[in-house]
């Protein structure tokens, strides 16, 4: 309860949350999730033609063309022609306000957004009174999985469940709580609810354990 | 339409103005891009909402490969 009150107010907290989520979604046109970074970058090192095709799809002159090509190969040439030459005649008359393409997040602005996550956390920590290297997770997670080799199998076992769990639902706290239910997803509120409350239920076990 | 990449680049161009009227604004439910989101799925950034794939990525990347 001490620390409650040591902490930085919650609701500084909140509107720094909440307008990461607003300036992520209005520099790159996609909501924010966390995950969403981590796992981009893993298929960026396991699947180097998924970072092509981003890669690829960064350069505008080859994506405008290979736009045009799908277009003709679905619509056929004479379609797209038209629908060119009409584009053509309606700017003449009424000049088109476009809409400017967000474009794809290139894997390196996610390798960018997980280390300041990282460095951010770093700051605050000195900003709150110093930085010092931590190498257990407090003495109830110490009472329950151990120390050394214990915690280093419990960490990686949690590790790749939280990857998998994300993976399979489609996003984590940031991208289901803060993008999702933001946007009144349905699926996410329901995400949200489910993770939180079996992770209550998990924090009350635990706690009986000690 | 608001989480697609692909929809900003459909109003940069006037002939892909076509993807737009057949697909975002007419038949969004054929949309193969709409139906893996609505299933939670990650989306490959070069799906068409036909459910091909944009022709210059994939030989860049298998060029790349090489």
């Amino acid at each position: 309860m001490e620390q409650l009150f040591t902490n930085w107010p919650w609701w500084l907290g909140g509107l720094a949350l909440g307008g990461c989520a607003v300036g992520f979604l209005k520099v790159t046109g996609m909501p924010l999730g966390v995950s969403r970074s981590y796992g981009r970058l893993a298929d960026a090192m396991v699947d180097r033609e998924s970072a092509a095709r981003e890669s690829a799809l960064s350069d505008s002159e080859a994506l405008e063309a290979a736009l045009r090509a799908a277009t003709a190969a679905e619509f056929g040439e004479a379609a797209l022609s038209e629908h060119e030459q009409a584009s053509q005649r309606e700017g003449a008359s009424q000049p088109q306000q476009q809409s400017k393409p967000t474009g794809l997040v290139p894997w390196t602005a996610h390798v960018a957004f997980v280390l300041m996550v990282i460095v951010g956390g770093a700051v605050t920590a000195l900003l709150r009174g110093g930085w010092k290297p931590v190498f257990d997770l407090g003495p109830e997670h110490t009472a329950i999985f151990g120390g050394g080799i214990g915690l280093a199998v419990t960490l990686f076992v949690a590790g790749t469940l939280v990857g998998f769990g994300t993976r399979m639902g489609a996003g984590c706290t940031s991208g289901h709580g803060l993008s999702g239910c933001s946007r009144g997803q349905l699926g996410s509120m329901v995400g949200t609810a489910s993770f939180f409350a079996a992770g209550v239920a998990v924090s009350f076990l635990l706690g009986a354990l000690v | 339409m608001a989480g697609c990449s692909l929809f900003p680049h459909f109003s940069t161009q006037g002939f892909l103005r076509i993807w737009q009227i057949n697909y975002c604004e007419g038949a969004y439910e054929r949309c193969e891009r709409f139906k893996l989101t609505e299933g939670g799925c990650v989306v490959s950034p070069t799906l068409l909402p036909n459910g091909k794939h944009l022709p210059i990525a994939r030989d860049s990347g298998s060029n790349r490969r090489k």
